[in-house]
């Protein structure tokens, strides 16, 4: 519909109602319409969804002003004229407008808010209604958190928000975070994690300790406009966790329990007992005669890995077992959450207190989980003008992890002991195959053997107080603090430390956090004018302390603590700490509901600067426009709702070490004539006074769209982050002594559009939500250090580039255009170092005739092109049914190990059963032949796979048996049953592993992977929840 | 309002504590305030030190760049010096980049003690020392980088980043120059104690690394005809009477010879702490069972040659034979291994653990860096030089190999000399990382190492075709960075 055709609406209704005050402006014919319109007293009713009625629903005469609220019925009586708009408004559900056209009784069914615009969101430091806010924040109710059975918060929000990837940091382990990234990567060098914030309180470190059944909302914060109030720890992005308060006028009790069994998604692929027999008698076969061994000699020469065959493998293959290792090591493995929960009101006292036990096993043996947290969170009035309350959490977890993820750990020794290999075998005890890699260590003994517990505490309280001396004034304070404490105790027998004597370690973190802030607020609302005036102080301080222990010499593997151990390996004890200093203020105004101005700036002073550049300024400013409440637009039946927004602000990234301006004393001992340590000191690089944050500026523009009675609604941003003074380290000239200098140099743009699509496609007896999100993010370096040229990183033998023009460490190596097939192909294209045929063809990218490291290209990045995440929620009557799915694209991921696969030493990859064996049988044209050569070690896009994947993360069966029957049978106000599947399937190119790269992932060296990841497993939980 | 008015007040006090922000490290030292006192110094030369121990013993590098392209050892192509030992390695190679840096690391530990040491209030004669130590620690990690890359800047105070990006490359004879004047300059001013404390530079050290110095620049590719200077280097040495030429080989790596009179300069370890030697637990094979030898070894050892373990020691009456190699050993299969010997110097003494260990690659037993028999056999070198061999040249070989139990050579002509005293050095110094060196400063490396290729299956000679191979490429990173090439 064009402005035109509005114009014409416009025109027609004020002909039909007003005749011939047509010629008077607008305000004083609405003005005298309404006092000339007839009375009539309406009545209705209004319920939920589910058809049950509601009691204290706001109703309001929007052309009158007048209102009312429903009654115990769910009822009201309302004066109003034909035409008069109806606005009905409930905490939780949906805005509706109606306008009357006959006096007829109304029945009206008021949506919850999880499909709504208009509802209550947190920002920093206050709330407010979404039809108030200016800029991109995305928000998740409890309804989408405890739709679920996910045990962690990180988990439950993965492919729910626009524009945040999460990923698994760490594969499959229990209780293992993941890496959230807000709108991109921003920063080369230092954290792309966004600024959580729990309850007002910034924390560092991991989320894990918050039960997600306690989360009342999420809100993220994506742009300037909104996380400049954060200042400069901003960039990232800021998470906004609010917990549950209490708001029943009963005591309600709620328990939920769930159980569930979780096995593998699926297996890395590996060779059995007698392809691996076939391959490694010709790999062997090959890299004699490569090495000019006479490969008639194999089998007389003595035992070892690479250039001997032992007789028996030719002779009697049979003799040897074929061991699964992975399913030697896996096990379906029981999940067990239980949550009791006490929330209501005593006077002005609101309560919630809960608690949490979650008991999980690992799908590999040996890892385990659990933690039990008790959150308490109180607030009161007790004098008009006073409010008090705190909140309360301490949590405790324990966790067991075989050192899963390790590059010589046994999720890989799975994958890499070959199937011939005896169960007992390859320990120290056990003894080892002499043709077999012994550090190929048996990855039974390994998940049974090792002891490496995890147990972390955590405590955070933060009280608040708050005044009101005048009406809408509010002063407050909250002075909190946050002390942690985590501890690793770890060791590793003589047995599978290849008899070199058992080792163990303790690690002991802990933290002590600070806040204390003070904020003003002044709420002012005339007719047309809504005003919010916001401004504070605070303080935040964090002291950490790390010691570890290790000892060696343990008389045997009985006691493992290390008071048996007889030598210190190292003893260290450190102490770090960091303060912040913020000034803020924001000012939110509104008028007529329609314009809408939120500015905002914030100063401040981090300890990590040095003096003459630590304090910093950042302002923010929003506009937004919500057409949809303009006159003209009031009829319109197509556009139910339209808001327009802009916003530009700054923001800062301080994730540097604290001291990070100054260059610290490596400690570099020697030893005296009497054999006594002389301790040593030598700089380990240049301090820079300049050096202060990154700093981010967003601009944003977007617009939420409601069609058809917001049964559509259509949420776009489209943004471009320009992220400046990059912290990096900036490589330097070695011949200074240094390879490296953290300066703030560089600049990295990020610009993207994401789109948030929700659709209520069903509405009645059956009722079909989808919910829809996809983004596209765009990452370029637009300038790098003094000289401009690219910086070149390397993990092993593989290298990343990060230049201008181009996105954030993509992966730089030889390209592969397939494999050497015959004598001809050798002649015709260059080679590298020495090939022959069934080796992998370089590309000659320079065309001069030869493969040098000129050739090197750009084969990848690890940056996807799109992560989207789709829900469908079915609701029919007291069934429900929902399943999510996720995905990302258009990105790769680099398999560092595979420098090492192709050897016989070990197990290989099943794709070396494609591999080139000869002219005539050459396998896929991909995978080259078997032989151990400088191919191996030679870094090319062969080591990289494609990370895009589709995954079925949870599908989802309920159902509530209604409250009337079930109050009646037991006093249960509300029983919830469900079924639900997590990770269903998943369709990827990678094993069904994760994509992440969990053995290391930096921006400028991100995905990598080194045969190492802990699998996804596949959960089946049954999941019971009852109010009483 | 009085509530007002206090929480006023309360809020304005927060406002000033601004001081919080004024942090110092806790457990750190930083450079702002160091170089100030002699405590300072002596803290920053034991810095100095300690790069010897890396650079020399405990990184990879160490071994990778030298004994490993030597035809002594021979690696798998998993490890970078696989590469090394097939002539196959291109400026990729981490360990290059990683030698290149950590060598310019410790370069520029010197550089600041020898910068800021005129500054400190203290005696003249401890300024002095602590000068002459850290000259001596920079002409040692010079000296590798020239042989190792030939080409390389001369960095000889401390840098600022955008100057480093002005610095070119120097000539093979000017980084010699830098070398060879501060020796002299220690040497001429006497800025070493002639009293020897062990694992620290004295000036026979000095001496004798100046002569070895000239040797080197007398040989490929200067030819600076040094032979006279380094002679009266050596006799002076020699002459001092301090040194021992020890009568028994095995004897000069025993724990308990450590700091005795053969050893000019040794760079001290101890275990138990993280000042242990990796050097005995390195060259022991992953596969030993750590009942044969205690912690067991490692992945990272060299394989013997064939050429070294069958050629050089053909007769079992070399006794340096049966100290440098371990011949029969058990593998963790319960096999006894007897065709892959491994290198046993500094880690067995008379069949027995030689000294304390207290871990893998952590070992008591010093490393000597610069050994009498050494500044013998240099000084013989010159002897032939300037005098023919037949006289205290001829002596002094026979007196080495008199010692491995071997038949005296006779009289010989200069160039027959030469190639007896490069094989004498091979056997004596093998596994000592400098085998290489010695091939290329003679010039003979490409004959050498040529037939050594095609003796290990011929795949490989065409790896080793002219001498531009004799020094590393300069690595990748440093050309992305700076354009030196």
């Amino acid at each position: 519909m064009n402005y035109w055709q509005i114009s014409k609406c416009l025109l027609g209704y004020y002909l039909r109602n007003m005749g011939f005050k047509l010629f008077l402006i607008p305000l004083c014919c609405a003005i005298t319409w309404t006092l000339s319109a007839q009375t009539i007293n309406i009545k209705g009713e209004v319920v939920d969804s589910r058809g049950e009625i509601l009691i204290g629903v706001n109703v309001l005469n929007e052309s009158s002003g007048k209102g009312t609220t429903t009654d115990f019925d769910g009822t009201f009586i309302i004066e109003a004229s034909i035409g008069d708009w109806l606005v009905f408004s409930y905490v939780g559900y949906a805005v509706q407008r109606l306008k009357i056209e006959n006096d007829n009784r109304l029945s009206i069914t008021l949506r919850e808010s999880a499909d709504v615009l208009d509802e209550v969101v947190v920002v920093g430091y206050g709330t407010l209604r979404s039809s108030r806010i200016s800029s991109s924040v995305s928000k998740l109710s409890s309804e989408d958190l405890n739709n679920s059975t996910f045990a962690r918060v990180d988990q439950a929000m993965a492919g729910k928000i626009a524009g945040i990837q999460l990923q698994e940091s760490n594969g499959g382990a229990p209780g293992s975070s993941l890496s959230i990234k807000v709108r991109g990567v921003n920063s080369i060098s230092r954290s792309n994690s966004p600024l959580i914030v729990v309850d007002g309180f910034p924390i560092s470190g991991d989320i894990g300790f918050i039960n997600p059944k306690d989360i009342e909302s999420i809100e993220v914060l994506k742009d300037a406009a909104s996380a400049a109030i954060y200042g400069s720890r901003g960039s990232n992005g800021v998470i906004l966790i609010t917990t549950k308060k209490g708001r029943e006028k009963t005591p309600t009790f709620s328990f939920s329990s769930t159980f569930g069994l979780q096995g593998q998604l699926g297996e890395v692929g590996v060779l059995n007992r007698d392809e691996y027999l076939e391959f490694a008698i010709e790999e062997r076969t090959n890299s004699a005669i490569y090495q000019g061994i006479d490969p008639a000699t194999l089998t007389s020469r003595p035992p070892d890995t690479r250039y001997s065959i032992d007789p028996q493998w030719i002779s009697n293959p049979e003799s040897f077992p074929d061991n699964n290792w992975q399913d030697l090591i896996n096990r379906v493995a029981p999940i067990n959450n239980n949550q009791l929960s006490l929330s209501g009101s005593l006077g002005s006292l609101k309560y919630y207190s809960s608690v949490n036990y979650l008991d999980q096993k690992g799908i590999i043996l040996g890892s385990d989980f659990q933690r039990t947290s008790f959150r308490s969170n109180l607030e009161g009035s007790p004098l008009d003008f006073l409010t008090l309350g705190i909140n309360f959490s301490i949590s405790y977890s324990t966790g067991n992890d075989p050192r899963s993820n390790w590059n010589q750990g046994p999720v890989s020794r799975s994958i890499l002991v070959a199937p011939i290999v005896e169960l007992g075998q390859q320990t120290f005890r056990g003894g080892y195959y002499p043709y077999h890699l012994d550090a190929y260590l048996n990855p039974v003994s390994l998940v049974n053997e090792m002891k490496n517990l995890i147990t972390i505490q955590r405590t955070i309280a933060n009280p608040f107080i708050q005044f009101e001396p005048v009406k809408n004034l509010f002063i407050r304070n909250m002075t909190g603090f946050d002390v942690s404490n985590k501890s690793n105790e770890y060791f590793l027998p003589n047995n599978i430390n290849r008899g070199r004597g058992a080792v163990g370690n303790a690690t002991n973190d802990a933290g002590k956090g600070f806040l204390s802030e003070t904020t003003v607020s002044y709420l002012l609302e005339r007719d047309k004018l809504g005003v919010n005036l916001l401004a504070g102080y605070s303080f935040q301080s964090q002291m950490d302390y790390n010691s570890f222990l290790e000892k060696s010499g343990f008389p045997d593997d009985e006691i493992q603590t290390l008071n048996a151990g007889t030598v210190v390996n190292s003893a260290t004890d450190s102490r770090t700490e960091w303060d912040l200093i913020s000034y803020f203020g924001r000012l939110n105004m509104e008028y007529e509901g329609k314009y809408l101005l939120t500015t905002s700036l914030r100063r401040d002073g981090s300890s990590r600067f040095h003096k003459s550049s630590r304090w910093g300024l950042f302002p923010s400013l929003s506009i937004g426009w919500n057409v949809d409440r303009e006159n003209f637009m009031v009829n319109n039946k197509f556009l139910s709702s339209l808001k327009l927004r802009a916003s530009y602000g700054t923001t800062g990234n301080n994730n540097v070490g604290n001291y990070a301006y100054s260059s610290l004393l490596n400690q570099n001992n020697y030893v005296g004539p009497n054999e006594e340590v002389i301790v040593g000191y030598s700089q380990n690089g240049f301090s820079n006074t300049d050096l202060t944050w990154e700093t981010t500026e967003i601009l944003d523009f977007g617009f939420d769209i409601g069609i058809l009675k917001d049964r559509i609604n259509l949420t776009i941003d489209y943004y471009i982050s320009d992220t400046k003074g990059l912290l990096l380290n900036v490589p330097i000239p070695g011949i200074t002594g240094f390879n490296s200098a953290l300066q703030n140099i560089g600049e990295v743009q990020n610009k993207g559009v994401e789109l948030e699509f929700m659709t209520n496609n069903l509405n009645g007896k059956v009722n079909w939500n989808t919910f829809f999100n996809i983004s596209f993010n765009k990452n370029i370096v637009k300038k790098l250090g003094p000289t401009g040229s690219p910086i070149i990183s390397s993990i092993r033998e593989a290298s990343t580039i990060t230049e201008i023009g181009r996105s954030i460490g993509e992966y730089y190596m030889f390209e592969t255009s397939g494999i050497f097939m015959d004598q001809s192909d050798l002649d015709k294209y260059p080679t590298y170092k020495r090939q022959e045929p069934g080796d992998l063809i370089y590309v000659d990218q320079n065309g001069d005739g030869q493969i040098t490291i000129a050739d090197r290209t750009h084969v990848g990045s690890n940056l996807p092109k799109f992560i989207f995440g789709l829900t469908n929620k079915f609701d029919l009557g007291n069934l429900s049914f929902s399943f999510f799915i996720d995905g990302q694209y258009g990105n790769k991921l680099l398999n560092i190990a595979k420098a090492q696969h192709g050897q016989s030493r070990g197990n290989v990859y099943d794709y070396w059963l494609n591999r080139w064996r000869s002219p005539e049988n050459p396998g896929d044209g991909k995978t080259p032949r078997a032989v151990v050569t400088d191919n191996l070690t030679t870094p090319s896009d062969f080591w990289l796979h494609d990370a895009s994947f589709i995954r079925i993360r949870n599908v989802s069966l309920g159902y509530i048996l209604s409250d009337k029957i079930l109050s009646k049978l037991s006093g249960l106000n509300v029983l919830k049953l469900s079924l639900t599947i997590d990770n269903l399937l998943m369709f990827d190119e990678y094993y069904h592993n994760v994509q992440t790269g969990t053995w290391s992932n930096s921006a400028l060296v991100p995905g990598v992977e080194f045969d190492s990841t802990y699998p996804l497993a596949r959960t089946f939980n049954f999941g019971i929840d009852v109010t009483f | 309002m009085k509530t007002l008015t206090k929480i006023g007040i309360l809020i304005f006090t927060m406002f000033s504590c601004q001081n919080k922000l004024d942090l110092i490290p806790i457990s750190s030292k930083t450079d702002s305030g160091f170089y100030i006192t002699s405590e300072h110094i002596e803290q920053a030369l034991a810095g100095c030190y300690d790069a010897l121990q890396e650079a020399k013993v405990n990184q990879n590098f160490s071994y990778m760049l030298t004994e490993a392209r030597s035809d002594n050892t021979w690696q798998t192509t998993f490890y970078d010096d696989g590469q090394f030992c097939r002539f196959s390695e291109d400026a990729l190679n981490t360990t290059l980049a990683t030698a290149w840096n950590n060598l310019y690391n410790y370069i520029n530990r010197c550089n600041r003690v020898i910068y800021y040491v005129g500054e400190i209030d203290a005696q003249e004669s401890s300024k002095n020392q602590w000068k002459g130590e850290a000259l001596f620690i920079r002409s040692l990690l010079y000296f590798d980088l020239v042989r190792i890359f030939g080409e390389v800047p001369i960095v000889i105070e401390p840098l600022t980043i955008d100057d480093a990006y002005e610095v070119p490359k120097s000539t093979i004879q000017e980084v010699y120059d830098v070398i060879k004047n501060d020796l002299s300059e220690i040497v001429n001013n006497n800025w070493l104690s002639t009293e020897i404390f062990p694992g620290r530079a004295n000036i026979y050290a000095a001496k004798a690394l100046l002569g070895k110095v000239l040797i080197y620049r007398s040989g490929y590719p200067l030819r600076t005809n040094e032979w006279s200077q380094a002679k009266l280097l050596f006799e002076d040495v020699i002459g001092s009477g301090e040194f021992e030429f020890f009568e028994n080989y095995d004897d000069i790596f025993a724990f308990e010879n450590e700091n005795a009179g053969q050893s000019l300069f040794a760079i001290k370890f101890v275990d138990g702490t993280n000042e242990g030697n990796s050097f005995p637990s390195r060259n022991a094979p992953n596969e030993i069972d750590p009942s044969d030898f205690v912690f067991g070894g490692t992945p990272f050892r060299l394989h013997i040659t064939e050429d070294i373990a069958k050629e050089i020691f053909p007769a079992t009456n070399d006794f340096r034979k049966q100290s440098a190699l371990r011949m029969s050993w058990l593998n963790k299969s319960g096999d006894t291994i007897t065709n892959d010997p491994w290198c046993r110097k500094y880690s067995e003494y008379k069949d027995q653990i030689n000294g304390p260990v207290s871990g893998l690659n952590n070992w008591n037993i010093d490393f000597i860096l610069i050994r009498f028999t050494d500044v013998m056999m240099l000084y013989a070198e010159a002897l032939n030089e300037l005098e023919g061999p037949n006289g205290e040249a001829l002596a002094i070989l026979n007196r080495v190999r008199a010692r491995a139990g071997l038949e005296p050579n006779p009289q010989t002509d200069k160039e027959t000399f030469r190639l007896w005293m490069e094989q004498e050095r091979r056997s004596e110094f093998c596994f000592e990382n400098e085998r290489w060196f010695d091939l290329v400063r003679t010039d003979r490396a490409l004959d050498v190492m040529q037939a050594f290729l095609e003796r290990q299956g011929g795949t490989f000679v065409n790896n080793f075709t002219d001498r531009s191979k004799y020094y590393y490429p300069i690595p990748q990173s440093v050309t992305d960075l700076t354009g030196i090439k």
